[in-house]
């Protein structure tokens, strides 16, 4: 099956930085996820799928053909961009309205559209106030239902729940992938938040220093990162062991004896407890790394730990990787 | 997703592909370019190859300033005055407008809004009705002068001058100053007293920085203006004061001399002159965070004081004084206008506009006079809209590129642009029906650099992702242009254009330089009242000037303050 949006060898420069040679596809209906740091071209990539941005070399092709040369009004893409960009002087039914409105929709469409996506996104107490009357949470989704009116082949999402507090981002999350999925919508999406990248998203791409260092569906790319780099992007503790690198993410790490591993020593640096458990840092007795361990359970009396004790982890699961691999961070 | 392979263009496709980015943007900005290419670069180059070959090369050029003869004497005594008028306004305006406006950037005070309006007003005149101005107050007959003879020397010579420079720049670096310190965040204040800085400390800390970079960009757009003075050493000094401009006019007058080819010289080294306060100023605008904030940008909360210091107080008196002198300098220049020799009311000046007496003697009606004044001003702004406003609706960073070119008119006096468009296209648009051409041109070229700075203020405020959003959305480049990005915009493009046509109905200058009677403006028509020893009917236009000063000033304040209509996506 022809993807909706594909990047051919793409790479783009901006003064010292440079994109690419990206290449990815986005099948029609799935979700995918670019995820990488600050800085590692996930918005670049964006812009140029909409035409914002001319590549330097390689190829942007929506539904199989070149679209290289096509304006971004002419590409049927859809973005919600980082701020927004809600038109401040427009209402929100104005706002929705106006990718119809360009295109010459006819006005009895146009108005049944809005009330549709209205309803979709329980926007409709409030199409009539202007974007500066919104709350943040509205506002997130205004811009989405603005960039789905014009039912766009592929939706882009840069980092969409940027702006909104915690607990209403978890409520947000939910209702996106209900709508995401219920309309059967092409997503292309970037985020450096690793949990809504995960939850949303069919497939990712992990994006480091302007290249895709691995990509596939969600899933395997989280429990097998391809080299110590995503490692250490996804989350994971990272150090050498003789030719080779050793990686573990936190919540693998435990304090209990693992029979016939002398487990790994170390330093107790700091500690606190979470909602969801224990968060310890140890400094590694051997080396200069400093591991984050995640328990998921609030420790005992007998167990409790204080700064500067000694102490002894065991990892369940280890990823390792060849020694060639360059260390970062 | 299955990655491919892909071979790599080469690299001169890459750079083929870089070059047509670039020159995907000329198309907004050739309009502009070849505006200034045939009204500013080529007067300068008309200027500087007329006078090369009349003056005998280099060492003629050279020596028109910096030879023995007495012209040459004469001509350094003009830069001398430019020099001297130039750098005590801008002391004097500095020492005014600097403390002035550390009180408008740092205190909430009622009115504020429209106490800095009032400052920009006189800035909008033409600085020939500020002389009248100091006529009208200090001179022999004056409110102040005719009663107390004390204030009359302040009407004549270098004080005469400094003080319409004064009260024409000290707002502007009063207004530089405030700007520059809004622009600073409240909380660094914060922080500083916080951490424990006295409000001596926190001043010289956070604010006394960004206050002396407003104020001294201020003192060098005064030192500009007054280098580059016409009309104040022209009617109140005489010879003895002329700077550059008015010798290069003086000369260019002087038939049968080799006036035209020394006028010439003179406004190569003019230019050459102007090129380093010229750069300051650009650099220093670039640099201070005033063009970073656009009218859509909300003001930080300012200070209001339940007991006001003694400092407090002090700033706001040297604000008030400001505010007093430019009120009384405008509204005498209005009141002696209808006052008669015995001090009651009289009509009798504005009456003798309509008059044969004057018509006759200036060879054109009243009538045609403010018709051409209107209809320059607003063929020019016109123009000046035209050539700008594509170079906002393209892609941001390649206009930018392009548009730092617009600026070049600012190199260029008025009497020195006049001087040139005559040598260059005097011939061509010369001809008795062509010359209103030149003088919108002329108009145009000096309103541009202004216009381009309140639009690009006011256009680069907005965030670049709401075009884009408007693109993808499917609006063509255009519509991104017109339905958000200009409605947006739409306080910036108010104030270009009133700055614009404000500099088409003062613009006295060049104006003077290009007429004939047919052609007479307003400001011109004030001056040769003035050399016909009809003050009256002259200081009549000069308050029928402040007062349609006043009336486009409070339209625009109205048009600022109203409500948004809501725009209405639905054709």
């Amino acid at each position: 099956m022809t993807p909706v949006l594909e990047f051919r060898g793409l790479t783009y420069r901006a003064g010292d930085f440079r994109l690419g040679p990206v290449s990815l596809a986005v099948e029609e209906g799935t979700v995918v996820s670019i995820i990488g740091p600050n800085g590692a071209g996930k918005t670049s990539l964006l812009r140029l799928a909409a035409g914002l941005e001319r590549p330097e070399e390689g190829h942007v092709l929506l539904r199989g053909s070149e679209a290289d040369r096509l304006p971004p009004e002419r590409r049927e893409i859809g973005f919600v961009f980082q701020d927004l960009a809600l038109f401040p002087h427009l209402t929100a039914a104005q706002n929705i309205e106006y990718g119809l409105w360009v295109r010459k929709v006819p006005p009895d469409q146009r108005a049944r559209r809005v009330e549709e996506l209205a309803t979709d996104f329980g926007l409709a107490s409030c199409l009539d106030r202007l974007p500066s009357a919104l709350s943040g949470g509205e506002m997130q989704r205004v811009a989405i239902a603005r960039a789905l009116a014009p039912d766009p082949a592929v939706l882009l999402l840069d980092e969409p729940l940027h702006s909104i507090d915690p607990e209403n981002r978890r409520h947000f999350l939910t209702e996106l992938k209900r709508i995401l999925r219920v309309n059967r919508v092409t997503v292309l999406h970037v985020t450096h938040d690793l949990d809504e990248g995960a939850f949303l998203s069919d497939e990712v791409a992990v994006l480091i220093g302007g290249r895709i260092a691995q990509q596939g569906p969600t899933e395997r790319v989280l429990q097998n990162p391809a080299t110590v780099e995503v490692a250490r992007f996804l989350g994971y503790n990272a150090w050498q062991e003789g030719s080779e690198w050793c990686a573990t993410h936190p919540s693998t790490f435990t304090l209990e004896r693992v029979d016939g591993d002398p487990g790994i020593p170390g330093v107790v640096t700091s500690m606190g407890t979470t909602m969801r458990g224990t968060l310890i840092e140890v400094k590694r007795a051997e080396g200069n790394e400093t591991f984050r361990v995640e328990l998921d359970r609030h420790l005992t009396e007998a167990e409790a730990l204080s700064t500067g004790q000694p102490t002894r982890l065991w990892a369940r699961r280890t990823l390792r990787f060849p020694r060639s691999e360059p260390p970062s961070g | 997703m299955a990655e491919r392979d892909v071979g790599a263009l080469s690299g001169t496709g890459a750079r083929v592909r870089a070059l047509g980015r670039r020159l995907s943007t000329l198309p907004s900005v050739l309009p502009i370019l070849v505006f200034l290419g045939l009204f500013s670069l080529a007067p300068l180059v008309v200027l500087l190859t007329y006078s090369l070959a009349h003056l005998g090369g280099a060492p003629g050029l050279w020596g028109v300033l910096w030879g023995p003869g007495e012209a040459a004497m004469l001509a350094r005594r003009a830069l001398a005055n430019s020099f001297e008028q130039g750098f005590l306004s801008a002391g004097l305006a500095l020492l005014w407008g600097f403390p002035a406006g550390v009180y408008l950037g740092l205190r909430s005070t009622p009115w504020k809004l429209r106490i800095r309006g009032f400052l920009v007003l006189p800035f909008l005149l033409p600085s020939l009705v500020m002389v009248f101005g100091v006529f009208s107050l200090f001179g022999a007959t004056g409110l102040l002068g005719g009663p107390f003879p004390g204030f009359r020397p302040l009407s004549t010579g270098l004080a005469g001058i400094l003080w319409v420079n004064v009260l024409y720049n000290a707002p502007v670096i009063a207004l530089y100053t405030a700007a520059a310190l809004e622009g600073v965040p409240r909380h660094l204040e914060e922080a500083a007293r916080v951490l424990g800085a006295s409000p001596v400390s926190v001043f010289r800390t956070v604010w006394l920085r960004p206050a002396i970079l407003g104020a001294f960009l201020g003192a060098v757009l005064t030192f500009i203006l007054s280098f580059l003075g016409f009309a104040p050493p022209l009617l109140i000094g005489g010879p003895a004061y002329y700077t550059l401009e008015d010798w290069i006019y003086a000369l260019d007058k002087m038939v049968g001399f080799q006036g035209p080819a020394m006028a010439a010289g003179i406004a190569v080294w003019g230019v050459a002159i102007m090129a380093l306060p010229m750069a300051i100023y650009m650099l220093l605008l670039r640099d201070t965070n005033l063009l970073g904030r656009g009218p859509g940008t909300t003001s930080p909360p300012l200070r209001s004081e339940r007991r006001p210091t003694l400092g407090s107080v002090a700033l706001g008196g040297i604000t008030g004084a400001l505010l007093i002198s430019e009120a009384a300098l405008l509204a005498s220049v209005v009141l002696l206008s209808v006052t008669s020799a015995t001090g009651g009311f009289s009509g009798a000046d504005w009456t003798a506009l309509g008059s044969s007496r004057v018509s006759g003697a200036l060879q054109v009606s009243v009538g045609l006079t403010v018709f051409n004044t209107l209809f320059f001003a607003l063929v020019s702004a016109a123009v000046v809209f035209a050539l700008a406003l594509p170079l906002y609706s393209s892609d941001e960073r390649g206009s930018r590129w392009w548009g730092g070119f617009s600026f070049l008119p600012l190199l260029i006096s008025p009497v020195i642009l006049a001087l040139g468009l005559e040598l260059a296209w005097g011939r061509l648009l010369g001809s008795p029906s062509l010359v209103w051409v030149l003088i919108v041109v002329s108009q145009a070229s000096i309103a541009l650099p202004l216009a381009l700075q309140g639009l690009g203020l006011s256009f680069r405020s907005l965030p670049p992702s709401l075009a884009g959003a408007a693109r993808t959305l499917g609006a063509s480049r255009f519509r991104a242009f017109s339905d958000v990005r200009l409605p947006l915009a739409r306080p910036g493009v108010q104030a270009a254009l009133l700055l614009t046509l404000a500099v088409g109905l003062g613009e006295f200058a060049a104006t003077n330089f290009l007429f004939i009677p047919r052609f007479t403006t307003l400001t011109v028509m004030i001056y040769l009242l003035q050399d016909l020893r009809m003050p009256g009917p002259s200081l009549a236009v000069a308050a029928l000037l402040v007062l349609v000063s006043v009336v486009l000033f409070g339209v625009f304040s109205m048009m600022q303050r109203a409500p948004r209509a809501r725009s209405e996506v639905p054709p």
